[in-house]
């Protein structure tokens, strides 16, 4: 619960404000460069669902009661956000791959776990909002892709160094989901 | 440049120099911190929550300059 909590209280203020539009070539939307996931997507990978549900908090509050969005769409992308982070987990998981990318083969699943998950997330996102009429059809791919080009870059950009400097110390926390033993 | 823009860079610049003094300082002193954090659960929480919240102040002050670049706030 308390992982939760700071994972909760450090992604708040960066859901709030840390947002910036990378307008993409050939794109009629700019890609949301995204950091709180940058943060949530480690905290996950360190501490499991605890880390995921912090995020999901954070960003569901972000967007709901300070962003004024629709209750649909509030509730549609906070999920999202906590499907992303836990299916990087899940494949994490079934790579026996450690966060603390140390190995070449670390680091590929790392690079492989960040768009599937990003892609998922886009996708989830994009096709429940499609399917209640919120975005029109033209608009899904569109929304897919700078969904899926933001979040990913924001995951490589803010989560990289955070796992590879700050891994080895989590790794001796008793939260630490990688423990054996 | 504005006075309000001024100010605000100020305190980005110094908040931003705080930081990194910071990451320097454990840098340097890693072997002895490693020591600690291993016989103290607590300091091991505070160092990783800390260092998480520096690199989330660093990311506000990027992004307020892409919001900024963006249009979003202005001066």
């Amino acid at each position: 619960m308390a992982v939760t909590g700071v994972t909760a209280g450090l992604c708040l203020p960066l859901a709030l404000f840390a947002i910036i539009l990378i307008p993409i070539p050939g794109l009629p939307a700019a890609s949301g460069f995204w950091i709180p996931a940058g943060f949530y997507f480690v905290m996950t990978l360190w501490f499991g669902v605890w880390g995921a549900l912090g995020g999901h908090i954070a960003t569901t509050i972000a967007m709901g009661y300070f962003s004024g969005y629709t209750l649909h769409v509030w509730l549609d992308g906070g999920l999202g956000d906590l499907i992303a982070p836990l299916v990087c987990l899940l494949i994490f998981k079934l790579a026996k791959a450690d966060p603390e990318l140390k190995t070449k083969r670390d680091k590929a699943v790392w690079a492989l776990a960040v768009p599937i998950s990003s892609l998922v997330c886009g996708l989830w996102v994009h096709t429940v909002h499609l399917l209640f009429g919120i975005i029109t059809w033209p608009f899904w791919y569109v929304g897919v892709l700078t969904y899926f080009i933001g979040d990913s870059l924001a995951v490589f950009t803010v989560g990289t160094p955070l796992l590879k400097t700050l891994t080895g110390y989590v790794k001796q926390s008793p939260m630490y989901i990688w423990r054996r033993g | 440049m504005t006075y309000a823009l001024l100010f605000v860079l100020t305190f980005f610049a110094l908040t931003a120099v705080t930081v990194l003094l910071d990451f320097v300082h454990h840098r340097i002193g890693r072997k002895y911190y490693a020591k600690m954090v291993e016989e103290s659960r607590a300091l091991l929480y505070v160092h990783v929550f800390k260092l998480l919240a520096e690199v989330a102040l660093l990311w506000l002050i990027v992004a307020f300059i892409g919001q900024m670049w963006m249009g979003w706030i202005k001066f």
